[in-house]
Protein backbone atom coordinates (compact mmCIF):
# COMPACT_ATOMS: atom_id res chain seq x y z
CA UNK A 1 0.00 0.00 0.00
CA UNK A 2 1.53 3.37 -1.01
CA UNK A 3 -0.07 6.87 -0.79
CA UNK A 4 1.68 9.86 -1.93
CA UNK A 5 0.71 13.02 -0.11
CA UNK A 6 1.25 15.98 -2.14
CA UNK A 7 0.44 18.80 0.41
CA UNK A 8 0.04 22.30 -1.35
CA UNK A 9 0.46 25.38 1.34
CA UNK A 10 -2.50 27.69 1.46
CA UNK A 11 -2.05 31.08 2.67
CA UNK A 12 -5.28 32.86 1.86
CA UNK A 13 -8.46 32.40 0.39
CA UNK A 14 -10.73 34.78 -1.64
CA UNK A 15 -13.73 34.68 -3.21
CA UNK A 16 -13.26 35.19 -7.08
CA UNK A 17 -15.36 33.81 -10.97
CA UNK A 18 -12.27 31.51 -11.20
CA UNK A 19 -10.73 28.93 -9.39
CA UNK A 20 -7.34 28.67 -9.37
CA UNK A 21 -4.49 28.80 -6.53
CA UNK A 22 -1.93 31.22 -7.52
CA UNK A 23 0.91 32.29 -5.33
CA UNK A 24 -0.37 30.04 -2.70
CA UNK A 25 -4.11 32.09 -2.14
CA UNK A 26 -7.00 30.12 -2.84
CA UNK A 27 -9.43 31.83 -5.55
CA UNK A 28 -12.61 29.55 -5.18
CA UNK A 29 -16.21 30.60 -6.98
CA UNK A 30 -18.55 30.76 -4.21
CA UNK A 31 -21.17 30.79 -6.40
CA UNK A 32 -20.13 27.61 -8.28
CA UNK A 33 -20.12 25.88 -4.39
CA UNK A 34 -23.24 27.03 -3.33
CA UNK A 35 -24.45 25.25 -6.88
CA UNK A 36 -22.84 22.20 -5.55
CA UNK A 37 -24.47 22.45 -2.20
CA UNK A 38 -27.84 23.05 -3.25
CA UNK A 39 -27.91 19.83 -5.64
CA UNK A 40 -28.89 18.39 -2.47
CA UNK A 41 -32.80 19.48 -1.93
CA UNK A 42 -32.72 19.17 1.39
CA UNK A 43 -30.79 21.86 1.53
CA UNK A 44 -32.87 25.37 1.65
CA UNK A 45 -30.15 27.87 1.80
CA UNK A 46 -26.37 27.74 1.67
CA UNK A 47 -23.44 30.84 1.73
CA UNK A 48 -20.34 30.34 2.23
CA UNK A 49 -18.24 33.42 4.35
CA UNK A 50 -13.94 32.84 4.92
CA UNK A 51 -12.28 33.77 8.30
CA UNK A 52 -8.83 34.60 8.63
CA UNK A 53 -6.29 33.79 11.82
CA UNK A 54 -5.99 36.99 13.45
CA UNK A 55 -9.05 38.23 12.45
CA UNK A 56 -11.67 39.39 14.90
CA UNK A 57 -14.13 36.76 14.11
CA UNK A 58 -16.29 33.82 15.74
CA UNK A 59 -17.52 30.80 14.09
CA UNK A 60 -20.26 29.75 15.97
CA UNK A 61 -22.28 26.79 15.87
CA UNK A 62 -19.00 24.77 13.99
CA UNK A 63 -20.62 21.13 13.27
CA UNK A 64 -17.57 19.68 11.20
CA UNK A 65 -14.16 21.12 10.31
CA UNK A 66 -12.47 19.46 7.13
CA UNK A 67 -9.39 19.40 5.52
CA UNK A 68 -9.47 19.59 1.63
CA UNK A 69 -8.20 16.34 0.28
CA UNK A 70 -8.71 14.90 -3.38
CA UNK A 71 -7.24 12.21 -5.47
CA UNK A 72 -4.97 12.82 -8.74
CA UNK A 73 -5.22 9.15 -9.13
CA UNK A 74 -5.60 5.42 -7.13
CA UNK A 75 -9.28 5.42 -6.20
CA UNK A 76 -11.58 7.84 -4.60
CA UNK A 77 -11.19 10.27 -1.14
CA UNK A 78 -13.61 10.37 0.88
CA UNK A 79 -14.41 6.53 -0.45
CA UNK A 80 -17.95 4.72 -0.33
CA UNK A 81 -19.61 8.38 0.51
CA UNK A 82 -20.53 8.73 -3.30
CA UNK A 83 -20.15 5.65 -5.06
CA UNK A 84 -21.15 2.12 -4.02
CA UNK A 85 -18.22 0.71 -6.32
CA UNK A 86 -15.65 1.49 -3.30
CA UNK A 87 -11.72 0.83 -3.27
CA UNK A 88 -9.53 0.53 -0.64
CA UNK A 89 -8.00 3.80 0.24
CA UNK A 90 -4.94 4.65 0.64
CA UNK A 91 -3.29 3.76 -2.30
CA UNK A 92 -2.03 6.37 -5.49
CA UNK A 93 -2.03 10.32 -5.06
CA UNK A 94 -3.54 12.27 -2.69
CA UNK A 95 -3.77 16.27 -3.03
CA UNK A 96 -3.95 18.09 0.72
CA UNK A 97 -4.38 21.97 1.16
CA UNK A 98 -3.23 22.47 3.78
CA UNK A 99 -3.33 25.70 6.22
CA UNK A 100 -7.36 25.55 5.72
CA UNK A 101 -9.99 24.14 6.73
CA UNK A 102 -13.96 24.13 5.29
CA UNK A 103 -16.30 24.64 8.29
CA UNK A 104 -19.44 23.69 8.32
CA UNK A 105 -21.88 25.64 10.38
CA UNK A 106 -25.44 26.16 11.20
CA UNK A 107 -28.28 24.80 13.18
CA UNK A 108 -28.72 20.84 13.84
CA UNK A 109 -30.43 18.99 17.04
CA UNK A 110 -30.45 20.16 19.91
CA UNK A 111 -27.43 21.19 21.19
CA UNK A 112 -25.60 23.25 19.10
CA UNK A 113 -21.86 23.34 18.54
CA UNK A 114 -18.64 24.74 19.28
CA UNK A 115 -17.16 27.98 19.32
CA UNK A 116 -13.80 28.84 17.29
CA UNK A 117 -12.06 32.68 17.59
CA UNK A 118 -9.45 33.59 15.27
CA UNK A 119 -7.74 35.71 17.71
CA UNK A 120 -7.42 36.36 21.54
CA UNK A 121 -7.43 33.49 24.15
CA UNK A 122 -9.11 30.93 21.74
CA UNK A 123 -6.18 30.83 19.92
CA UNK A 124 -4.16 29.06 22.93
CA UNK A 125 -6.74 26.54 23.43
CA UNK A 126 -7.18 24.93 19.56
CA UNK A 127 -4.95 24.94 16.09
CA UNK A 128 -8.69 25.39 14.78
CA UNK A 129 -7.88 29.28 15.30
CA UNK A 130 -4.22 29.31 13.33
CA UNK A 131 -6.20 28.05 10.04
CA UNK A 132 -7.74 29.67 6.99
CA UNK A 133 -11.77 28.10 7.22
CA UNK A 134 -14.10 28.34 4.25
CA UNK A 135 -16.87 28.55 6.54
CA UNK A 136 -20.48 27.07 4.58
CA UNK A 137 -23.85 28.23 6.32
CA UNK A 138 -26.23 25.88 5.48
CA UNK A 139 -29.76 25.68 6.47
CA UNK A 140 -32.24 22.49 5.87
CA UNK A 141 -36.00 22.37 4.35
CA UNK A 142 -38.34 22.54 6.63
CA UNK A 143 -39.64 18.85 6.42
CA UNK A 144 -35.81 17.24 6.43
CA UNK A 145 -35.93 15.16 9.97
CA UNK A 146 -32.98 15.75 12.36
CA UNK A 147 -31.57 12.29 11.05
CA UNK A 148 -31.52 13.70 7.64
CA UNK A 149 -30.46 17.13 8.71
CA UNK A 150 -26.80 15.88 10.26
CA UNK A 151 -26.15 14.05 6.74
CA UNK A 152 -27.07 16.65 4.56
CA UNK A 153 -24.18 18.68 6.81
CA UNK A 154 -22.04 16.40 6.80
CA UNK A 155 -22.24 15.05 3.15
CA UNK A 156 -22.36 19.36 1.44
CA UNK A 157 -19.24 19.59 4.07
CA UNK A 158 -17.29 16.75 2.45
CA UNK A 159 -18.42 17.78 -0.79
CA UNK A 160 -16.95 20.64 -0.65
CA UNK A 161 -13.76 20.13 0.85
CA UNK A 162 -13.41 17.25 -2.28
CA UNK A 163 -14.21 20.17 -4.68
CA UNK A 164 -11.99 22.45 -3.51
CA UNK A 165 -9.01 20.66 -2.94
CA UNK A 166 -9.74 19.38 -6.65
CA UNK A 167 -8.36 23.02 -8.03
CA UNK A 168 -4.85 21.68 -6.20
CA UNK A 169 -4.49 19.58 -9.11
CA UNK A 170 -2.90 21.99 -11.07
CA UNK A 171 -0.22 23.53 -8.52
CA UNK A 172 3.52 22.07 -9.01
CA UNK A 173 4.89 23.77 -5.92
CA UNK A 174 4.11 21.10 -3.19
CA UNK A 175 5.69 19.05 -0.15
CA UNK A 176 5.51 15.42 -0.84
CA UNK A 177 5.12 12.75 1.72
CA UNK A 178 5.13 9.30 0.83
CA UNK A 179 3.34 6.72 2.97
CA UNK A 180 3.89 2.80 2.40
CA UNK A 181 2.28 0.17 4.68
CA UNK A 182 3.40 -2.83 4.33
CA UNK A 183 1.91 -6.72 5.08
CA UNK A 184 2.18 -7.64 9.38
CA UNK A 185 4.60 -10.15 8.09
CA UNK A 186 6.99 -7.92 6.53
CA UNK A 187 6.54 -5.18 8.93
CA UNK A 188 7.58 -8.10 11.99
CA UNK A 189 10.66 -8.97 10.08
CA UNK A 190 11.91 -5.42 9.48
CA UNK A 191 12.44 -4.41 12.80
CA UNK A 192 12.84 -7.31 15.16
CA UNK A 193 14.64 -5.91 17.65
CA UNK A 194 12.25 -2.57 18.13
CA UNK A 195 8.94 -2.83 20.64
CA UNK A 196 5.86 -3.60 18.68
CA UNK A 197 3.19 -0.67 19.24
CA UNK A 198 -0.46 -0.50 18.15
CA UNK A 199 -3.01 1.64 18.18
CA UNK A 200 -6.66 1.34 19.19
CA UNK A 201 -8.39 4.11 17.44
CA UNK A 202 -11.86 4.13 19.65
CA UNK A 203 -14.93 5.59 17.97
CA UNK A 204 -18.12 6.89 18.82
CA UNK A 205 -20.93 4.08 17.42
CA UNK A 206 -23.99 5.27 19.51
CA UNK A 207 -27.02 7.36 17.13
CA UNK A 208 -27.70 10.46 16.04
CA UNK A 209 -24.61 13.40 16.81
CA UNK A 210 -22.59 10.48 18.19
CA UNK A 211 -21.45 8.35 15.28
CA UNK A 212 -18.70 7.65 12.92
CA UNK A 213 -18.68 6.57 9.35
CA UNK A 214 -16.03 4.20 8.10
CA UNK A 215 -16.29 4.01 4.12
CA UNK A 216 -19.14 5.82 3.90
CA UNK A 217 -21.56 3.50 6.50
CA UNK A 218 -22.72 3.96 10.07
CA UNK A 219 -19.67 2.43 12.54
CA UNK A 220 -22.79 1.20 14.89
CA UNK A 221 -22.27 -2.16 12.36
CA UNK A 222 -18.67 -2.83 12.59
CA UNK A 223 -16.57 -5.09 14.96
CA UNK A 224 -13.33 -3.93 15.91
CA UNK A 225 -11.40 -3.96 12.46
CA UNK A 226 -7.73 -3.86 11.10
CA UNK A 227 -6.71 -0.44 9.66
CA UNK A 228 -4.31 1.47 8.17
CA UNK A 229 -3.12 4.71 8.20
CA UNK A 230 -3.02 5.26 4.85
CA UNK A 231 -6.81 4.61 4.71
CA UNK A 232 -7.41 7.25 7.54
CA UNK A 233 -5.36 9.62 5.13
CA UNK A 234 -7.54 8.99 2.40
CA UNK A 235 -10.47 9.90 4.25
CA UNK A 236 -12.02 6.30 5.52
CA UNK A 237 -13.20 7.58 8.31
CA UNK A 238 -15.62 10.45 9.03
CA UNK A 239 -17.22 12.36 11.65
CA UNK A 240 -20.58 12.32 12.67
CA UNK A 241 -19.95 13.43 16.10
CA UNK A 242 -21.54 16.69 17.33
CA UNK A 243 -21.80 17.47 21.13
CA UNK A 244 -18.99 18.36 22.93
CA UNK A 245 -16.81 20.31 20.59
CA UNK A 246 -13.80 20.15 22.62
CA UNK A 247 -13.22 16.11 22.57
CA UNK A 248 -14.92 15.19 19.01
CA UNK A 249 -12.67 14.16 16.50
CA UNK A 250 -14.13 15.95 13.64
CA UNK A 251 -12.96 15.11 10.19
CA UNK A 252 -9.96 17.10 10.44
CA UNK A 253 -8.78 15.26 13.67
CA UNK A 254 -9.04 11.79 12.14
CA UNK A 255 -7.20 13.43 8.29
CA UNK A 256 -4.55 14.44 10.86
CA UNK A 257 -4.98 12.43 13.59
CA UNK A 258 -2.02 13.06 16.04
CA UNK A 259 -1.16 9.34 17.42
CA UNK A 260 -1.14 7.70 13.63
CA UNK A 261 1.69 11.09 12.57
CA UNK A 262 3.77 10.75 15.96
CA UNK A 263 4.30 6.81 15.64
CA UNK A 264 4.46 7.01 11.82
CA UNK A 265 7.84 9.18 13.38
CA UNK A 266 9.51 7.44 15.26
CA UNK A 267 8.70 4.23 13.68
CA UNK A 268 12.04 2.57 12.57
CA UNK A 269 13.98 4.06 15.42
CA UNK A 270 12.30 3.71 19.04
CA UNK A 271 9.33 1.47 18.15
CA UNK A 272 7.75 -0.80 15.51
CA UNK A 273 4.59 0.78 14.40
CA UNK A 274 2.63 -2.71 13.65
CA UNK A 275 -1.15 -1.46 12.84
CA UNK A 276 -4.47 0.38 14.13
CA UNK A 277 -7.42 -1.21 15.46
CA UNK A 278 -10.70 0.59 15.02
CA UNK A 279 -12.69 0.10 18.08
CA UNK A 280 -16.38 1.48 17.99
CA UNK A 281 -17.99 2.27 21.15
CA UNK A 282 -21.33 0.71 21.12
CA UNK A 283 -24.18 0.97 24.11
CA UNK A 284 -25.54 -2.45 25.09
CA UNK A 285 -22.84 -4.31 27.69
CA UNK A 286 -22.77 -7.13 25.83
CA UNK A 287 -21.28 -5.72 22.78
CA UNK A 288 -18.76 -3.56 24.97
CA UNK A 289 -17.78 -6.83 26.15
CA UNK A 290 -17.31 -8.55 22.55
CA UNK A 291 -15.93 -5.53 21.25
CA UNK A 292 -13.21 -5.67 24.30
CA UNK A 293 -12.49 -9.29 23.36
CA UNK A 294 -12.68 -8.84 19.43
CA UNK A 295 -9.45 -5.51 20.18
CA UNK A 296 -7.69 -7.62 22.60
CA UNK A 297 -7.55 -10.29 20.18
CA UNK A 298 -6.40 -8.17 17.05
CA UNK A 299 -4.21 -6.66 19.09
CA UNK A 300 -2.29 -9.89 20.01
CA UNK A 301 -2.48 -11.03 16.13
CA UNK A 302 -0.63 -8.07 15.53
CA UNK A 303 1.75 -8.96 18.23
CA UNK A 304 1.71 -5.54 20.22
CA UNK A 305 4.55 -5.12 23.21
CA UNK A 306 3.05 -1.83 23.85
CA UNK A 307 -0.66 0.31 23.04
CA UNK A 308 -1.71 3.39 22.92
CA UNK A 309 -5.63 3.64 23.00
CA UNK A 310 -7.10 7.21 22.19
CA UNK A 311 -10.30 7.98 23.87
CA UNK A 312 -13.62 9.38 22.29
CA UNK A 313 -16.62 10.56 24.17
CA UNK A 314 -17.90 11.24 28.06
CA UNK A 315 -19.81 8.53 30.31
CA UNK A 316 -20.22 5.48 28.83
CA UNK A 317 -17.41 5.12 26.31
CA UNK A 318 -15.30 5.54 29.49
CA UNK A 319 -15.97 1.82 30.22
CA UNK A 320 -15.02 0.98 26.72
CA UNK A 321 -11.56 2.42 27.60
CA UNK A 322 -11.18 1.44 30.85
CA UNK A 323 -12.17 -2.45 30.30
CA UNK A 324 -9.68 -2.34 26.98
CA UNK A 325 -6.88 -1.08 28.88
CA UNK A 326 -7.73 -3.74 31.95
CA UNK A 327 -7.72 -6.45 29.76
CA UNK A 328 -4.46 -5.50 27.68
CA UNK A 329 -2.55 -5.14 30.39
CA UNK A 330 -3.86 -8.38 31.75
CA UNK A 331 -2.47 -9.74 28.67
CA UNK A 332 0.66 -8.42 29.80
CA UNK A 333 0.46 -6.07 27.03
CA UNK A 334 1.79 -2.33 28.53
CA UNK A 335 -0.81 0.25 27.62
CA UNK A 336 -1.41 3.97 27.54
CA UNK A 337 -4.44 6.29 27.51
CA UNK A 338 -5.29 9.29 26.05
CA UNK A 339 -8.57 11.59 27.72
CA UNK A 340 -9.58 14.31 28.69
CA UNK A 341 -10.95 14.97 32.57
CA UNK A 342 -14.05 16.18 33.65
CA UNK A 343 -12.87 17.32 36.94
CA UNK A 344 -15.36 19.86 37.78
CA UNK A 345 -15.37 23.98 37.53
CA UNK A 346 -12.34 23.95 39.95
CA UNK A 347 -11.06 20.73 38.92
CA UNK A 348 -11.30 19.35 42.14
CA UNK A 349 -13.35 16.22 41.35
CA UNK A 350 -13.21 12.59 40.19
CA UNK A 351 -11.94 13.28 36.51
CA UNK A 352 -13.52 10.41 34.69
CA UNK A 353 -16.48 8.34 35.17
CA UNK A 354 -15.08 4.73 35.15
CA UNK A 355 -11.54 3.72 36.07
CA UNK A 356 -9.53 0.65 36.77
CA UNK A 357 -6.57 0.09 38.89
CA UNK A 358 -4.72 -1.55 35.15
CA UNK A 359 -5.24 2.16 33.85
CA UNK A 360 -1.44 3.09 35.15
CA UNK A 361 -0.56 5.28 32.40
CA UNK A 362 -2.55 7.98 31.00
CA UNK A 363 -2.06 11.06 29.12
CA UNK A 364 -4.55 13.70 30.06
CA UNK A 365 -5.41 16.56 27.46
CA UNK A 366 -6.88 18.79 30.39
CA UNK A 367 -10.11 19.36 32.38
CA UNK A 368 -13.18 20.26 30.33
CA UNK A 369 -14.71 22.11 32.57
CA UNK A 370 -12.27 24.98 33.45
CA UNK A 371 -13.80 28.08 32.12
CA UNK A 372 -12.14 31.08 29.84
CA UNK A 373 -13.08 34.52 29.47
CA UNK A 374 -13.62 35.42 25.81
CA UNK A 375 -13.58 38.36 24.18
CA UNK A 376 -16.09 40.05 22.24
CA UNK A 377 -15.00 39.52 18.27
CA UNK A 378 -16.46 41.91 15.89
CA UNK A 379 -17.74 39.79 13.66
CA UNK A 380 -19.86 36.29 13.76
CA UNK A 381 -20.08 33.73 11.36
CA UNK A 382 -23.11 31.81 11.99
CA UNK A 383 -25.31 32.69 15.02
CA UNK A 384 -23.87 33.83 18.40
CA UNK A 385 -27.00 33.28 20.54
CA UNK A 386 -26.47 29.85 20.05
CA UNK A 387 -23.21 30.12 22.14
CA UNK A 388 -26.09 29.63 24.99
CA UNK A 389 -26.57 25.90 24.10
CA UNK A 390 -23.29 24.28 23.04
CA UNK A 391 -21.71 22.33 25.23
CA UNK A 392 -19.62 24.53 27.41
CA UNK A 393 -21.80 27.38 27.27
CA UNK A 394 -25.25 28.07 28.86
CA UNK A 395 -28.03 30.66 28.83
CA UNK A 396 -25.27 33.30 31.05
CA UNK A 397 -22.10 32.87 28.50
CA UNK A 398 -23.21 36.43 26.91
CA UNK A 399 -21.78 39.04 29.02
CA UNK A 400 -23.53 42.32 28.42
CA UNK A 401 -20.40 43.82 27.38
CA UNK A 402 -20.35 40.94 24.53
CA UNK A 403 -17.72 38.55 26.41
CA UNK A 404 -17.90 34.82 26.58
CA UNK A 405 -17.90 32.73 29.52
CA UNK A 406 -17.14 28.98 28.36
CA UNK A 407 -16.34 25.94 29.67
CA UNK A 408 -13.14 24.67 27.67
CA UNK A 409 -15.37 21.86 26.38
CA UNK A 410 -17.07 24.29 24.20
CA UNK A 411 -13.73 25.61 22.14
CA UNK A 412 -13.81 23.32 18.74
CA UNK A 413 -10.56 21.11 19.31
CA UNK A 414 -10.01 22.50 23.04
CA UNK A 415 -8.82 19.07 24.26
CA UNK A 416 -8.84 17.27 21.23
CA UNK A 417 -8.15 13.02 22.49
CA UNK A 418 -5.73 12.28 19.79
CA UNK A 419 -3.94 14.84 21.56
CA UNK A 420 -3.74 17.65 18.60
CA UNK A 421 -4.16 20.09 20.86
CA UNK A 422 -2.47 22.90 22.70
CA UNK A 423 -3.20 21.81 26.70
CA UNK A 424 -1.63 19.14 27.95
CA UNK A 425 -0.59 18.25 31.48
CA UNK A 426 2.76 18.79 33.08
CA UNK A 427 4.47 17.55 36.69
CA UNK A 428 4.85 20.75 39.42
CA UNK B 1 -35.98 -13.36 32.82
CA UNK B 2 -37.80 -10.03 31.78
CA UNK B 3 -36.62 -6.47 30.13
CA UNK B 4 -37.53 -3.32 31.86
CA UNK B 5 -36.88 0.17 30.89
CA UNK B 6 -37.14 2.38 34.03
CA UNK B 7 -37.13 6.30 32.23
CA UNK B 8 -38.74 9.69 33.00
CA UNK B 9 -38.76 10.55 29.44
CA UNK B 10 -42.27 10.38 27.34
CA UNK B 11 -41.02 10.03 24.35
CA UNK B 12 -39.28 6.35 25.07
CA UNK B 13 -42.18 5.58 26.86
CA UNK B 14 -44.94 6.88 23.78
CA UNK B 15 -42.30 4.30 21.63
CA UNK B 16 -42.52 1.77 24.11
CA UNK B 17 -45.86 1.15 25.34
CA UNK B 18 -47.75 2.44 22.25
CA UNK B 19 -45.83 2.78 18.92
CA UNK B 20 -44.93 -0.80 18.72
CA UNK B 21 -41.57 0.00 17.27
CA UNK B 22 -40.13 -3.57 16.83
CA UNK B 23 -36.80 -3.22 18.83
CA UNK B 24 -39.13 -2.28 21.58
CA UNK B 25 -41.15 -5.49 21.88
CA UNK B 26 -41.84 -7.45 25.15
CA UNK B 27 -40.10 -4.79 26.80
CA UNK B 28 -41.66 -3.48 30.31
CA UNK B 29 -41.69 0.33 31.17
CA UNK B 30 -41.23 2.11 34.27
CA UNK B 31 -42.10 5.58 33.09
CA UNK B 32 -42.94 8.57 35.55
CA UNK B 33 -42.08 12.24 33.83
CA UNK B 34 -41.55 13.56 37.77
CA UNK B 35 -38.50 11.83 38.56
CA UNK B 36 -35.33 13.25 38.49
CA UNK B 37 -32.50 11.18 36.68
CA UNK B 38 -30.79 10.73 40.58
CA UNK B 39 -34.33 8.97 40.35
CA UNK B 40 -34.11 7.02 37.78
CA UNK B 41 -30.58 5.75 38.93
CA UNK B 42 -31.80 4.82 42.31
CA UNK B 43 -34.73 2.99 41.42
CA UNK B 44 -32.35 0.85 38.86
CA UNK B 45 -29.95 0.59 41.48
CA UNK B 46 -32.36 -0.87 44.06
CA UNK B 47 -33.83 -3.21 41.16
CA UNK B 48 -30.00 -4.42 41.11
CA UNK B 49 -29.92 -5.06 44.49
CA UNK B 50 -32.28 -7.16 43.75
CA UNK B 51 -30.76 -8.91 40.84
CA UNK B 52 -31.51 -7.20 37.76
CA UNK B 53 -28.57 -6.50 35.57
CA UNK B 54 -27.85 -3.76 33.41
CA UNK B 55 -28.12 -4.06 29.35
CA UNK B 56 -26.78 -0.36 28.72
CA UNK B 57 -24.30 1.49 29.89
CA UNK B 58 -26.39 3.89 32.31
CA UNK B 59 -24.52 6.73 30.74
CA UNK B 60 -25.07 8.54 27.46
CA UNK B 61 -21.94 8.59 25.23
CA UNK B 62 -21.29 12.41 25.03
CA UNK B 63 -24.29 14.31 26.65
CA UNK B 64 -23.80 15.15 30.55
CA UNK B 65 -26.12 15.19 32.85
CA UNK B 66 -26.27 18.89 33.82
CA UNK B 67 -26.83 19.00 29.92
CA UNK B 68 -30.06 16.71 29.79
CA UNK B 69 -33.13 16.33 32.34
CA UNK B 70 -33.75 13.00 30.85
CA UNK B 71 -32.53 9.44 31.92
CA UNK B 72 -33.36 6.25 30.93
CA UNK B 73 -31.64 2.66 32.11
CA UNK B 74 -32.39 -0.16 30.47
CA UNK B 75 -32.48 -3.77 32.57
CA UNK B 76 -32.80 -7.46 32.71
CA UNK B 77 -35.02 -8.19 35.57
CA UNK B 78 -35.40 -11.79 37.27
CA UNK B 79 -38.87 -13.14 37.29
CA UNK B 80 -40.79 -13.58 40.47
CA UNK B 81 -40.23 -17.46 40.19
CA UNK B 82 -36.22 -17.15 39.18
CA UNK B 83 -36.27 -14.68 42.35
CA UNK B 84 -37.58 -17.40 44.75
CA UNK B 85 -34.68 -19.78 44.11
CA UNK B 86 -32.39 -16.89 44.62
CA UNK B 87 -30.46 -14.57 42.37
CA UNK B 88 -26.96 -13.35 42.66
CA UNK B 89 -26.41 -9.61 42.29
CA UNK B 90 -24.58 -8.39 39.53
CA UNK B 91 -21.04 -6.89 40.39
CA UNK B 92 -20.20 -5.69 37.00
CA UNK B 93 -24.23 -4.19 37.56
CA UNK B 94 -23.87 -2.71 40.45
CA UNK B 95 -20.15 -0.86 40.25
CA UNK B 96 -21.43 0.90 36.77
CA UNK B 97 -25.05 1.94 38.56
CA UNK B 98 -22.78 3.36 41.87
CA UNK B 99 -20.17 5.00 38.67
CA UNK B 100 -22.99 6.72 37.38
CA UNK B 101 -24.66 7.63 40.45
CA UNK B 102 -21.54 9.27 41.82
CA UNK B 103 -20.49 10.88 38.40
CA UNK B 104 -24.17 12.42 38.17
CA UNK B 105 -23.89 13.58 41.24
CA UNK B 106 -20.60 15.47 40.61
CA UNK B 107 -21.96 16.92 37.51
CA UNK B 108 -24.99 18.28 38.94
CA UNK B 109 -23.00 20.15 42.07
CA UNK B 110 -19.59 21.21 40.29
CA UNK B 111 -20.17 22.76 36.73
CA UNK B 112 -21.02 25.77 35.19
CA UNK B 113 -24.43 25.61 35.26
CA UNK B 114 -27.77 24.09 34.10
CA UNK B 115 -27.46 24.64 29.87
CA UNK B 116 -30.80 23.56 28.35
CA UNK B 117 -33.83 25.61 28.15
CA UNK B 118 -37.74 24.24 27.88
CA UNK B 119 -37.38 25.07 23.81
CA UNK B 120 -34.62 22.17 23.83
CA UNK B 121 -36.78 19.86 25.74
CA UNK B 122 -38.25 18.15 22.74
CA UNK B 123 -34.84 17.37 20.88
CA UNK B 124 -33.04 16.17 24.47
CA UNK B 125 -36.01 13.75 24.35
CA UNK B 126 -35.31 12.61 20.66
CA UNK B 127 -31.41 12.11 21.53
CA UNK B 128 -32.01 9.98 24.67
CA UNK B 129 -34.51 8.07 22.77
CA UNK B 130 -32.31 7.02 20.11
CA UNK B 131 -29.43 6.23 22.23
CA UNK B 132 -31.94 3.16 23.71
CA UNK B 133 -33.15 2.72 20.31
CA UNK B 134 -29.47 1.96 19.00
CA UNK B 135 -29.12 -0.05 22.15
CA UNK B 136 -32.35 -2.15 22.18
CA UNK B 137 -31.33 -2.63 18.41
CA UNK B 138 -28.00 -3.89 19.45
CA UNK B 139 -29.61 -6.42 22.00
CA UNK B 140 -31.66 -8.15 19.71
CA UNK B 141 -29.09 -8.58 16.84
Amino acid sequence: MNLELRKVQIKDIVFDTVDKIEDGVLHVDPKRLEELVLEDSRVKAVSFDIARPGESVRIVPVKDVIEPRAKLEGGEIFPGLFREDMQEAGNGITYCLKGMAVTSTGPIVGFQEGVIDMSGPCVDYTIYSSILHLCMIIEKQDYVDPHDHEEVVRLAGIKVAKTVAEIGFDVTEYETENMEWKPIGEKYAEFPDLPKVVYVYNCMAQGLLHDTYFYGRDAKALVPTMITPNEVMDGALISGNCVSPGSKTTTYMHQNNAVIRELLKIHGTEINFMGIVLNPLMTTLKEKFRDRMMTVREVKMLGADGVLISQEGFGNPTTDLMIVCQELENNGIKTVIITNEDAGVDGMSEPLPDSVQEANAIVTTGNSNATVMLPAMDKTIGILKEVERVCGGNVTSIQEDGRLLLEIHGIMGGHNLQGNTKLGAITI
Amino acid sequence: MKLLIITNNSRVNEAISYNGESCFRNIDVDFDPDMSQMDVLVRARDMIHLGAKLVMHPMMGRIKPHETPYKSVFLEVPEEREREKGTECDLNSVIMIEDSMAETAKLLQNTFALKYDDSMLPDLQYLDFLLLKAGAEEYRR
